[in-house]
């Protein structure tokens, strides 16, 4: 059974774009046309609202939450071509740094794992990802792939700190690799290493048939496999397999409607999708290798009456 | 029907009515979950949960071209009703004219088809109608509907007395737009600036007009996107126009040029902003199974210098598998809610969905937004869905579920419901009493003192060094069945060890322990398992004891059994064995069937028992084997086993391997199988000192399983899992804080080791018991006192840990301790303290430094503090 436990009025006077738990799940920020980022703290099932984030000229898209080591970090990307990190210190939020240097709107936001250092990847609708990390000493330093993705990216993730290669690699520790996966207007799901301090294409996966919506790298805890899934307007969600012998594909299913966001969760164990049949799909793996939705969060069809729309 | 239209009632929320050109019904919405029992046939059905229900009145017309409905309540849905001979009649549904306006009918100058009608949003005695060319009239007409016939001038009575017979009717406008030979295609009223409108003009003109001057637009641009003119009520500057396949977006501030045409692949019939929604624009095309929504988040913009691209996206809206949408009517004050109707008739209510932006959180619920809200969603046990490994990990450890180091076995008391990981368990437990066994005093063979064993490596399979073992003719032990044959067992220190392991005691020259076992066994109600434990160890008798004496529900069926067994014989072909083999098949129980499979089955041939799919439990297979099979067989079959509990993930199967190369194999199998990181990570910490405790998957699986408990803030948890593990790694964490005195620079540890501090004094009080007692409020070193409590102002100092070398009983757990209160703290900002006590109670009231002169706000530094008030 699903049940909504509560619902949390925002206040936010338009749309929301993204919403965003931290790492302990005790803090929640959202995002929205109207330009603003809202902070709320959860306690015991309560939200209260903290801060309100205003410095985007332009509707913010996404969030992301830094790993706390670093602080109460949150980053935030815009129609208006900004990224812009924002800082708690002593209890009060400001702006820590600010990045300008996109030609077009910054779709998606993703702060690396913490192994990585301070470090997070951004990408725009100009079709470049920048990878943008912190010195240290409070300057920040910033890579740019040019042209990710021709038409634009829409989504990046970041892969998870162990190469599952290693895994199975008796020979002892080994540098992480920094990798992290993207999709594009050009229809494809790329994956991008970082050699020698250059950031190069690794992977270009071909299977979409229209613009790929969101990817996520899932955490895949303790397994020795890469897995990554990608959604898109073709209404596919494709979930990329790769066990050291190459990347696969396989398509967890066909939709009736365009797929928009993806998410694993925290053990990598259930892909959620959503999408514009305005449903929240929860997936699961079964023994022999298919996908299965285990359970619909329907959000609203059908449930017109009386004047009102109920939130469950 | 083909031409059907839908219009939703702009008062009440749950009306709408359907125009056909000759009939217009009115519908009432209501709510149910279950299909009408029988068919209704003014029900019609518009979702999964929502009934259209026809109204008995409705009207009809010929010649019905176009339809407006009256914006304010009184009269109740009045419609403005255009005609084909340009004629305009108010009317409503009940028919009774409880209003003068009801009936009334607006007759332009010169009999030409109505183009449409539109009410003016503010305004509402306004009512604008588009009329066909004329060669010498206006083509837009607006009525003030409050006109009196009699209010009508004198010259005009001229140009109606050929309408004479429609008397009650009013022949003049209020305005008359356009010249002669003019025409219009589309009309829109602007809500803001309420005596305006936009309208599309002589087939090349989108001309904005201000009532209080009609003589000229106050604005127009050439273009031939002049159909289907649209304000968008959620920002008035915006227009939508079209023209055969193409549709444009005009901002009336930058009139020259439209700021975005899309192209449709087919002739579009009409478009219309979603008025509770931002940006959003429906476009019906012909013979079209969808209705495309453009979701217009950005017009091209300027931020300071720059300029910003449009920002767009489009959806397509799936109506009805196969029929053609005749059009559509957005819902005036519910968001983004779609009312279809297709050219046969159906109806579809729909609500155009936003995207849902959404995450998982730590505790596996996911929050959600959608529109403007949000809300936070769980997943409940239920048997519909299976709880996800994460859930079930987090509800394990607030059970204890791995905590428990001392007595492993009760670490299964936190996972009662999954009986599977019993087994693993087991083997933990007997593997840590044999370990202990070893440890006092027992060495054992090859190395393999102080390691968690499986039943491989203690038979040597794993280095291929089987030890021998005697093969021995034993005899059932009952006198009643001495006369039988004898039956060839192995026995072996490995074999007994490994019995052992899986529970079966294991020392054949010890049968006090077997009967200790079996007791236990009968205990738990496992009265089958006890009796085929027993037969195994050729106690027949006491096998048939066991189950005649068992209570249960199965007793009567356990009693049979007994019987049966009571009655057994070598011989071949006898009725007995035939009676067997029928009841074989009916036994459900695993060892039930075991057991009169051993009876029957011919002499060392044991594959039966062995290898039967849900039979008895690996451990007692293993235990069979150990006693049956010989050394050939044994390895044999333990290989062959060990084979499939790792393809299996199986992690009954650690008893076989332990926690080896082949053991980490399976359990990464089995966290492939089921995720479950918790368990894997456990196993490998209690199997501590094991080979494998550098294995990067191991480790993986322990960083991963720790950070997991980071997550969810069980610190604590973790903290206990952390001292488990270290334990059995014998790891050390060094010391990572040191006091060190302010004169001498020594650390003032008390514990630390005597020889390793410099005592410039201990020349001469060496001698004397007393002085060797450190004096707790000075440095131990070079003996000047500490600083004072910033409160209390005496000497800080406290005896913690000194007690450790003072006193030699180190037994008693309390006499190492001293209380926290008397240990100092001080803040990292200011370096100001005192004794924790003090300080504690200061900032209970305070946030800044007790010590005068200092305006350090040292409580609110404290980032732990204020996480734990936060929580």
């Amino acid at each position: 059974m699903v049940s909504v436990i509560n619902s949390i009025d925002t206040s936010h006077e338009d749309m929301i774009h993204d919403a965003q738990l931290d790492y302990y799940g005790t803090k929640l920020a959202t995002c929205s046309s109207d330009r603003s980022i809202k902070i709320f703290d959860v306690k015991g099932g309560q939200q209260t609202l903290v801060t309100e984030l205003r410095g985007h000229d332009g509707p913010v898209w996404q969030l992301a939450w830094a790993h706390p080591m670093f602080g109460n970090l949150i980053a935030s990307c815009s129609y208006d071509r900004k990224v812009i990190i924002w800082k708690e210190t002593n209890g009060s939020w400001g702006k820590l740094y600010e990045y300008q240097n996109h030609d077009s709107s910054v779709n998606s936001v993703n702060f690396a794992p913490h192994e990585f250092g301070l470090l997070l990847a951004c990408g725009s609708s100009d079709g470049s990802i920048s990878i943008i990390s912190s010195t240290g000493d409070g300057t920040w330093d910033a890579k740019k792939i040019p042209n990710a993705h021709s038409i634009g990216c829409n989504a990046v993730s970041w892969a998870p700190p162990i190469n599952p290669g290693d895994l199975l690699d008796p020979s002892g520790r080994h540098q992480p690799i920094k990798q992290l996966v993207s999709g594009g207007c050009d229809n494809l799901v790329k994956i991008w290493k970082e050699e020698d301090g250059q950031w190069k294409e690794d992977q270009k996966l071909e299977g979409h048939s229209d613009w790929v919506r969101d990817v996520a790298w899932a955490p895949s805890i303790g397994l020795p496999k890469s897995i990554i899934a990608s959604c898109s307007q073709d209404l596919r969600v494709i979930i990329w397999t790769n066990d050291g012998n190459g990347w696969t594909q396989k398509v967890l299913n066909k939709f009736n409607d365009v797929i928009w966001h993806i998410s694993w969760s925290i053990t990598g164990n259930i892909l959620a999708t959503s999408g514009g049949d305005n449903k929240v799909s929860l997936w699961k793996e079964t023994l022999n290798g298919d996908w299965v939705c285990i359970s619909d969060v329907n959000k609203g069809q059908g449930q017109i009456s009386d004047g009102q729309r109920s939130l469950s | 029907m083909s031409n059907l239209k839908v219009h939703w009632s702009p008062i009440h929320d749950d009306v709408f009515c359907t125009c056909s050109p000759n009939k217009i019904l009115l519908y009432k919405v209501v709510h149910s979950t279950e299909k009408p029992t029988q068919k209704v046939p003014s029900m019609r059905q518009m979702s999964d949960t929502l009934w259209a229900v026809e109204q008995p009145k409705s009207i009809e017309m010929g010649m019905l071209k176009t339809v407006a409905w009256y914006p304010k309540p009184e009269p109740d849905n009045m419609l403005a009703i255009g005609l084909a001979n340009g004629r305009v009649i108010l009317n409503n549904f009940s028919g009774n004219s409880e209003s003068d306006l009801i009936k009334k009918e607006f007759v332009p100058k010169h009999t030409r088809s109505c183009i449409y009608l539109n009410w003016n949003p503010v305004d509402s005695h306004l009512l604008a109608e588009g009329l066909e060319k004329y060669r010498n009239d206006s083509c837009i007409n607006i009525w003030n509907i409050h006109h009196k016939p009699g209010n009508e001038l004198g010259d005009r009575q001229r140009y109606s007395s050929s309408h004479s017979e429609s008397s009650g009717a009013i022949h003049t406008p209020y305005v008359e737009i356009g010249g002669p030979s003019e025409t219009t295609a589309s009309f829109c009223w602007f809500k803001k600036e309420p005596r305006t409108f936009v309208t599309g003009m002589n087939t090349r003109y989108l001309r904005i007009y201000d009532l209080r001057d009609c003589t000229r637009p106050q604005n127009q641009t050439q273009t031939k996107m002049i159909r289907g003119a649209s304000v968008d009520r959620q920002n008035e500057h915006r227009i939508a126009t079209f023209n055969e396949n193409h549709v444009s977006v005009w901002d009336v501030r930058n009139f020259d040029k439209p700021m975005l045409t899309f192209q449709e692949p087919k002739a579009v019939s009409m478009i219309r902003w979603c008025p509770t929604r931002k940006g959003y624009l429906g476009i019906l095309s012909q013979d079209s199974l969808t209705v495309k929504i453009y979701d217009i988040l950005h017009l091209p913009q300027t931020v300071g210098s720059e300029e910003l691209d449009q920002y767009y996206s489009e959806r397509t809206i799936k109506v009805l598998n196969s029929q053609i949408v005749s059009s559509f009517s957005w819902h005036p004050k519910q968001d983004s809610r779609l009312l279809t109707v297709t050219q046969q008739g159906l109806l579809r209510d729909l609500i155009v969905q936003e995207h849902i932006p959404f995450n998982w959180s730590v505790d596996s619920t996911l929050v959600t937004a959608h529109g403007k809200s949000m809300s936070i969603t769980s997943f409940n046990k239920d048997n519909s869905i299976p709880q996800d490994i994460a859930v079930k990990m987090k509800e394990r450890i607030l059970q204890g579920y791995g905590l428990k180091s001392d007595i492993i076995w009760e670490n299964v008391y936190a996972i009662k419901e999954e009986p599977e990981l019993y087994g693993v368990w087991r083997w933990l437990s007997y593997a840590r009493e044999m370990l202990e066994y070893n440890k006092q005093g027992q060495t054992f063979q090859r190395g393999m003192m102080g390691k968690h064993l499986g039943v491989k490596s203690i038979l040597g399979l794993d280095v291929d060094d089987m030890a021998t073992s005697h093969m021995t003719n034993m005899y059932w032990s009952s006198d009643f069945y001495r006369k039988l044959a004898c039956v060839k067992q192995y026995h072996s220190a490995e074999r007994s060890k490994a019995l052992q392991l899986c529970g079966w005691g294991g020392d054949h020259h010890k049968p006090e322990l077997l009967d200790t076992i079996l007791h236990e066994l009968q205990m738990d109600g496992k009265y089958a398992i006890a009796a085929a434990m027993a037969l195994f160890n050729l106690q027949i008798s006491k096998a048939i004891e066991i189950l005649s004496t068992s209570k249960g529900q199965e007793n009567t069926d356990l009693s049979t059994v007994a019987m049966a067994i009571a009655g057994y014989t070598e011989e071949k072909n006898t009725l007995w064995r035939k009676t067997c083999m029928s009841l074989l098949q009916k036994l459900e129980d695993p060892y039930l069937r075991a057991m009169f499979a051993f009876l029957t089955c011919d002499r060392e041939n044991y594959e039966e028992i062995l290898t039967e799919q849900g039979g008895m439990q690996l451990s007692d297979k293993v235990a069979f084997a150990c006693i049956y099979l010989d050394n050939d067989k044994l390895k044999e079959y333990i290989n062959r086993l060990t084979r499939k509990v790792i393809e299996a993930g199986n992690l009954d199967g650690l008893l076989i391997t332990g926690l080896t190369p082949d053991g980490v194999s399976l359990i990464s199998r089995f966290v492939d199988m089921t995720g479950d990181i918790q368990t894997a990570a456990l196993l490998c910490v209690f199997s501590l000192p094991n080979e494998m405790s550098k294995d990067e998957r191991v480790l993986n699986w322990i960083e991963s399983y720790r950070e997991l408990l980071d997550r969810w803030r069980l610190w604590h948890h973790r903290s206990k899992f952390d001292i488990i593990w270290r334990a059995g790694d014998n790891f050390r964490v060094i010391s990572q804080a040191f006091v060190s005195c302010n004169f001498c620079g020594k650390s003032i540890a008390c514990n630390m080791p005597v020889a390793s501090r410099a005592r410039p004094h201990n020349s001469y009080s060496a001698g004397t018991l007393t002085s060797t007692k450190p004096k707790i409020s000075c440095c131990p070193g070079c003996r000047k006192p500490l600083p004072r409590c910033s409160l209390c102002l005496t000497h800080l100092g406290t005896p913690s840990g000194s007690a450790l070398y003072t006193q030699k009983d180190k037994t008693t757990y309390s006499a190492k301790m001293t209380a926290i209160d008397d240990w100092f703290t001080w803040c990292q900002s200011c370096r100001h303290g005192g004794h924790a006590s003090h300080l504690l109670e200061w900032f209970a009231e305070h946030s800044e430094c007790p010590v005068t002169g200092c305006n350090c706000k040292c409580s609110t530094l404290d980032h732990t503090a204020r996480l734990a008030a936060e929580s």
